[in-house]
This record gives structure tokens, sequence and C-alpha cells, in this order.
């Protein structure tokens, strides 16, 4: 059984910032789960849906996309069912409209909003901090500082959130959600309500005119009283010490400083440990900064905390001065030793050598360490895709590429998108480029942004006319963030068929008249279609097929390979014009050490059959070789 | 406060997230504290992939003290007890956690990064990778997990287990050995092998002795 849903209160069980989150959820009753997959929260959602078989009640979805997550949660939540909708931090902005809404409406069971952040921008084109949203959306802000807060707040968000009729946000950065350590499980609960019944409330829901405004102001009441209960609800905590200079921090940012402080050996610090960002406790606030000579607030990006402090000081006529962002940069993470460097500089005190040798080391010897980037997995569709479109394309090409593994495009060997910003951005732009240029533009769209963002744009361009080569990667996995099913799953990995969407079908309905099916792993007849869709005018479609590499092996693996297959390259015909290793280059192919110099040779550990490198190779030096075995016949 | 933080390094696809879940499993078997962060990499291969392993143990009269409550999940500069890499340059990323206690453990054989693959960058001679570590740590060595791995076992299957012996035996790793292999077993298929790669790993360590070692097979 999974050890996460065990009723064992009390238990010390190994989990990840994302599962303490979803276990959080359980332990509150939650009845309704809705999801968009997304870096670095991601894994609530496969958590929550594996927990099915223990709690066969819970729904749990993944859903087309974040505004569809979100309007649903608040359904169930209408319907008397706790809910949880979990995305990633850029997730907020496709869903911001409902969520503006929600404090008006107000909740009727519980409701949760898991955001995941990523300063620093890690696995993200961008690092926007979303408790901003909050001064508009009046939507409360809970920060865990460690893997047991998660769960602690997440359950405690469900029960607020019913209590001051607003759904709660907790806010876990990635590298909360992604930390893996010891969770102590709490009760389960005795009753969960897994189905409910929607209630009528035209006062709340429907929010017409006058409505909408006196709606506006019974959330800002709401807000009104969670910041006057503050005080009682055990959220944010003062750590005392005899210092006149004082720290104000939430969240992660919390744990680092108190491990700083350690560092620094600075034990009398008094701290204020922010649990619950929106709405800020003006008396708890202007109470600690009011005893200090100076203040420091550690904080990363624009410094929400600061703001709002500074704020609520200038109204109770409290002058401490305040430093936050003069120490801490308003872009990239802060990490621990970031906090640390600030907090010597802030507080005085020194890191002891011993510990600076290594960064010193690092500093001296950066320069000699090539980067190391992310590259296409062996047998991977899109390096096919990727290579043909290169060789189709000319110069003048703009290559309007979008988010999924296929971003990985905008690097060489291949560089076929100019472009990455939000999802959907490469033909929700490039068809404007085509509309005012001549420039010949080729979109790339996975399939499951396709059905998140791209549908709409597609269809813009049909209906006015653009000129556009749109490839569909149809990798059939939602596969950059973790292999979700996409809309085009028709199978599992365990070979369970699944419904999957007609795409080219699809695409026919919305007026696309030219569209075509192709092999991403034939790259030769896939390099002739590009080039005559490339040759062509208005919109123009292919859908290019070929299931992601990691799932397919997977696949294979539980099915007991039948056959068994040789991919291999013959030295003697190699002329080493590098097509294989740089233009195409696949990590199964290595370089090594042979008697006459260096030669390439094929890592059948790695490789995954896929065929491409002996389509490409000029020279015939490879081979694939396939024994049928096993079965007669 | 007794602290013991390991970081694990290397590239996608190797099992650097792997080797640190049986770090960790093994602790919440052995009841000691256990946290530390991941760094993924995307789905894709290649990457750098990082995972903090950190073990704590709280003296009796910090059990109350809200100073040493939180545990954060990264390794501060320079606060490494061992670093194990996977691969030698990822060894060599990591050096700023290191300090002259850290124990360093190393595969020796490079992974190619696409820039070197494509010419627009060199890779640095593994011999200099030993020379920098040991600017900082006398406790490094660099071994041919992977050889050793190949040699005995036919594949590249064994070499996180043979790491987790080495680790075993240079280390004061605070949890013992048998919740180690209790973890493999319950974790990882095949574990007549295992077992076989952990004691090697032991071995391995003999010759590599605590001090910097060439390849250790070739
Ligand atoms: C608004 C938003 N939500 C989620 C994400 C995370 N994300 C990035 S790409 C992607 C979809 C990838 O799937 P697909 O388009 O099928 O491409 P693949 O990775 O399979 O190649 C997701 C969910 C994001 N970047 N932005
Ligand atoms: S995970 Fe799948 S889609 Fe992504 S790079 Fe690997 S093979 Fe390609
Ligand atoms: S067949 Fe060639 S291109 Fe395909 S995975 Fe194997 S080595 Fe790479």
């Amino acid at each position: 059984m999974n050890p996460l849903a065990s009723s064992e209160s009390g238990r010390a069980v190994l989990a990840m910032g994302n599962e303490a989150l979803a276990r959080g959820g359980i332990e509150a009753g939650l009845g309704y789960f809705s999801t968009y997959p997304g870096t670095p929260a991601s894994e609530v959602g496969t958590v929550l849906q594996g927990l099915r078989e223990e709690f066969p009640g819970l729904y749990a979805e993944i859903s087309t996309n974040e505004h569809v997550a979100a309007l649903g949660a608040l359904g169930a939540s209408w319907a008397g069912v706790r809910s949880m909708v979990a995305m990633k931090h850029v997730g907020m902005n496709v869903a911001a409209e409902p969520f503006h809404f929600a404090g008006y409406t107000g909740v009727r069971a519980g409701m949760v909003v898991v955001l995941g952040s990523d300063p620093g921008a890690t696995s993200s084109t961008g690092e926007q901090d979303d408790r901003w949203y909050s001064l508009h959306t009046h939507l409360p802000v809970l920060e865990p500082a460690d893997i047991q807060e998660a769960k602690e707040m997440t359950r405690q968000a469900l029960e607020l959130s019913e209590a001051y009729d607003l759904p709660f946000v907790v806010n876990a950065p990635s590298k909360l959600c992604h930390n893996i350590g010891t969770l102590r499980l709490g009760p389960l609960p005795e009753r969960v309500t897994y189905r409910g019944g929607f209630e009528r409330n035209p006062e709340r829901y429907l929010n017409l005119f006058d409505l909408a405004v006196k709606n506006h102001g019974r959330c800002l009441a709401n807000v009104e009283r969670l910041r006057a209960d503050a005080g009682r609800l055990g959220l944010n905590r003062v750590i005392p010490g005899r210092g006149r200079v004082g720290i104000v921090c939430s969240g992660l940012l919390f744990a680092y400083t108190m491990e700083a402080l350690e560092i620094l050996g600075l034990d009398d610090v008094p701290v204020l440990k922010v649990g619950m960002s929106y709405p800020l406790d003006p008396r708890l606030v202007t109470r600690f900064l009011e005893g200090l000579d100076r203040a420091v607030f550690v904080e990363e990006l624009e410094g929400f905390l600061e703001f709002q402090a500074k704020r609520w000081a200038y109204d109770a006529g409290v002058r401490v001065p305040i430093v936050g962002k003069e120490l801490f940069p308003a872009t990239g993470e802060v990490d621990v030793d970031r906090v640390t460097d600030a907090l010597a500089e802030a507080l005085g005190g020194r890191l002891p050598h011993d510990r600076r040798r290594g960064s010193e080391a690092l500093e001296r010897h950066r320069a000699e360490m090539p980067p190391r980037q992310g590259a296409f997995c062996p047998g991977c569709p899109h390096r096919a895709t990727n290579f043909a479109l290169r060789r189709a394309a000319g110069p003048d090409t703009v290559f309007a590429g979008d988010i999924g593994c296929y971003t990985l495009s905008v690097l060489p060997p291949f560089r076929v998108s100019d472009w990455v910003t939000c999802m959907n951005c490469g033909a929700g732009s490039g068809q404007a480029i085509a509309q005012v240029s001549d420039d010949p533009v080729v979109a790339l769209v996975g399939d499951s942004t396709f059905f998140h963002s791209g549908v709409p744009t597609l269809l813009n361009a049909v209906q006015n006319g653009a000129d556009l080569v749109l490839l569909i990667l149809d990798n059939r996995w939602v596969a950059m963030t973790g292999h979700q099913p996409s809309p085009t799953t028709d199978r599992l990995v365990n070979g369970t068929p699944r419904k999957a969407v007609d795409l080219v079908g699809f695409v026919r309905s919305l007026g696309v008249e030219w569209v075509r099916r192709a092999d991403a792993f034939r790259v030769r007849p896939l390099e002739v279609l590009l080039r005559e869709a490339l040759a062509g005018s208005g919109v123009r479609v292919i859908v290019v097929e070929g299931e992601c590499a990691l799932q397919s092996e997977r696949r294979r693996k539980g099915a007991l390979a039948l056959q068994e297959e040789w991919v291999d390259l013959d030295p003697e015909r190699c002329q080493r014009c590098h097509r294989c290793y740089r233009d195409l280059a696949c990590p199964a192919i290595r370089e090594e050490e042979g008697a006459e110099g260096p030669v390439y040779v094929i890592d059948l550990g790695l490789c995954q059959r896929c065929g491409v490198c002996e389509e490409i190779c000029p020279n015939s030096a490879i081979t694939r070789t396939r024994v049928r075995r096993g079965r007669a016949a | 406060m007794r602290r013991y933080d390991i970081l694990i390094a290397g590239i996608g696809g190797q099992g650097v997230i792997t080797l640190g879940t049986l770090l960790k499993l093994a602790a919440i078997r052995a009841g000691v504290e256990v946290t530390g962060a991941e760094r993924r990499g995307g789905a894709q291969r290649e990457g750098r992939v990082t995972s903090h392993v950190r073990y704590r143990t709280l003296e009796p009269e910090e059990a109350e003290n809200p100073r040493r409550q939180a545990f954060s999940g990264l390794i501060p500069r320079g606060g490494a007890h061992m670093v194990i890499a996977l691969e030698p340059l990822e060894a060599a990323r990591s050096l700023a956690l290191m300090n002259p206690d850290t124990v360093v453990i190393s595969e020796v054989a490079p992974r190619t990064p696409t820039a070197v693959r494509l010419g627009s960058a060199e890779y640095p001679p593994v011999e200099r990778i030993r020379d920098w570590i040991a600017e900082v740590t006398p406790r490094g060595c660099l071994v041919g997990l992977e050889a050793a791995s190949r040699e005995r076992f036919g594949s590249l299957r064994q070499v996180n287990v043979i790491a987790l012996g080495l680790a075993s035996a240079l280390g004061q790793l605070p949890v013992p050995d048998e919740a180690l292999l209790e973890t493999v077993r319950e974790r990882l298929p095949g574990f007549d092998a295992n077992r076989e790669a952990f004691v090697l790993g032991r071995e391995l360590a003999g010759t590599a002795g605590g001090s910097i070692v060439s390849p250790a097979t070739k």
C-alpha cells in the first residue's frame, strides 16, 4: 500500500513536498482534485491520481488546462465537496479569470489552490511571484517552510477556507515541492463527503451588476475578518531574541534563515516567521518592528512582505529602518548561501574559511567546465522532426517554437525555435508575423499544448487566412512534466487502451484543408513533406506522430520484448561526416578512441532502435538487424 | 545537533534520484530524520541532476528550540560531508559544497556534454578535475565505477550500489549497512548481484584508501 494512504497517525514516511501537500488534502477530507501538470507541482496530481486506489471515492483529474481545472475545483466546492486544484506558478495566469471571481462567490466546502513556484526559473520560462495576485484576487496565501508544514498548512487551508468563505492558496517553491524527507502523518478523517449536491445561491453565484459590487464587498469583508483573527490562528510566529536587529521572512526562506544564523553563530536574533503572507497581520508586524533598531526582510523576487509591511508600519507611525531589496536581488533564487552572505553583511558574523575553500576553488576553475545542457532522449521523435525540419527549411524561415520537451529545439545543433515565452506562444505570434510579412513561418506545438491553448489559435489562423505551417508534434503524452496522459494518448504504459482524440479529423473540422499525417522516425519522407508544405500557402498542418521514447521503452519492458534488434555502426564504412554524431546528436552515438584514432560507436544500452541514424547515414555505415524469436510463425 | 550531509550529482538517466531515495529510505528504516532537495532537470537526458541527502539528529535539549525546528533541503556551501558524483565533471561542478573534510567519491569516466560533441567546448582532462578536488579536500577518489560494474556484472546496472558500498566504507553514514542493504533489497531487482556489488564497493574503497587515485580499473 502507498504509505501516503496510511491511517497510522504519527508514522514517519519518506515523502516529497508535493506528496505532503497531497496528504494534507487527504487528512482534511479532500473529495475533488483537478490539475494541469507543470513543474514543480506535477507530482501533486500523480500522487492523488494514484491514491484513488486506496480512496475510491476521491475524484482526481488531469484537466485540459488551468482555467478548466480552477473552475472545476470551484464547482465541486459549490456542490459541497472539499476541493484542491494544483498548478505551476504560470498556470495562475491561465486561471486568473476564474480566480478573480472565486472571492466574490465564495466557497461552500473548503477549496485550496496549490501553486508550485519557481524562483530562479530552473524549469520554467518565468519566475513570477504569484503572491502578488492576491492583492487583487484576495485569496489568502499560506507559505510552508518545510515538508511537515506543507502538509499541516494544506490541511489547515481547507478548514480555514470554509470558515472564511474564500479559497486559500498554498505557495510552494520548487525547492520545497522537490524536497524529499521525513513526514509525520496525521490522522485520517472519519467521514469524507465524496458526493454532494449543488445548492442554488443566486445572491452569490450570479455576479450581475450591483450583485457583483455587493459580492466584491463581501469578499473584502471576509479578508478583513481573517486579518483580524490572524493573531489566534497560529500561522505566524515570533522567535524571540535579545538582538536589536530583527528578521522578517516566510516559507522556505525561514528555514534558510535559521540555518544561516546557526552557521554564523548568531543565536540571539529575533525572527518573525510569517506563515500567512496575505492578508498580513498588521498588529503582529508593527509590534515586532517597533521593538527593533533595524529590520531585515529576507525575501526573494520583488519583496511581497516588505511592500505590505511598510504600508502597515506607515499607518501605525512606526519608523524603524527596513532593509530588504537592498540586500536581496529582485531576480533569481535566494538560497541558503545567499541568505548567509546577506546576513553576514547586515548583522556581522563571518563564514568560517574552511566553508569557503570549495566555492573559491569553483570560482578559479569554473571557466574550464563546459556547460551541460539537456538533450532529447535517444530515440526521441522530436529529434527526428527537428533534423528533418532543419534540412527542409530555408535560411529565412521563422521558427515559432513552443513549450514542451520540444523546447530543446532552441539549442544547438537544431536551433529551430526563435522564441519561448508562454504556452501557445509559437503559433500565437507566428500567425501574426505571417500576416504582416513575407517570412515563411513554421510553428511547432506539442499535443498537450495544442489542446491546452493552441486550438483557438489554429482556428483564428484559419478564419483569418494566415500563411502558416503548423507541426503538431504528437508524441502521445505530456512528456515534459512527467508523462501524464494527453488527449492523444491511446494506450497507457500497461497497455490499457484509452479513448484518444482523432487529431487529423479534429484539425480538418476546424477548416484546415491541407492536413497530413507523418511518421516522425521516417525522416526522409518527412523532409519531403515539409518541403511541400513550405512551398504552399494558407494554413498547412502536419501531424507528426511518434511516441515519446521513454514511454514506449517503459511499455516494452512490461511486455516482454519478443524481438531483438541491433543497431551497428561499421567503422570501416564510416567517413566521419558527423551527420549522426553532430547533426542528429543522438546521445547513444558516442566517440571512442579506436586503434587508428577516434571512431563512432553506438551504445546499445542507450539506443532505442528508432532507426533514424540508419536512415540518414549517407555512407550506409549504420545497419539495423532484427531477430525474431520466441514465437512460432 | 549532529548532521551528515551528502550531495549526489550526475546527469539525467544515471540514477542520481534513485541513489538519493535509497539513502533516504534507509534513514526512515533506521529512525534517523532526513530531508533534501532534488534537481531533476526535466524529463529529458543529459542535463545536470542533483540530490541532496541531509541526515540530522537533534540533541534532547534542542527538541523544543524553535531555532532548530525547520529543516531545509539544501546543503549550504562548504557543508557536505560527502559528495558522490556519477560523472567527473559533475564532481567538479560540486566543488562549492566541499570542505577539507569532505569525502568525495566520483566516477572517473566522462560523459561528453553536447557542447563538447559539437566542438564548441573542451572537456578538461580528469587529472585536472582530480587536482581541483585536491585543492579543497585530500579525501577524494575517482573510481571506475562503470568499468567495475561492467567487468563484474556485464552491465551498468550495479553502478549505484557499488557507489553505496564505497560510501559506507569511506564515510560515517548515520545509517547502518543493514538498513542500506534492506532498502536495496526492497527497492531494486536482483538482490544477490546487488549485495555482491555493495561488497565490491567496500573492497574498492580499500584500494582507494581515502586518497585520490587515478582510474582504479581501466
Ligand atoms: C501555463 C502553463 N502550464 C503548464 C506548463 C508546464 N508545461 C510546459 S510544456 C507542457 C506540455 C507539454 O506537453 P506537449 O505539448 O505534449 O509536449 P511534450 O513535452 O510531450 O513534447 C506543460 C504542461 C507551462 N509551461 N505553462
Ligand atoms: S521524454 Fe520523451 S518527448 Fe521528452 S525528450 Fe525524452 S523521448 Fe523526447
Ligand atoms: S537507432 Fe540511432 S538514432 Fe535511434 S536511438 Fe539508436 S543510435 Fe540513436
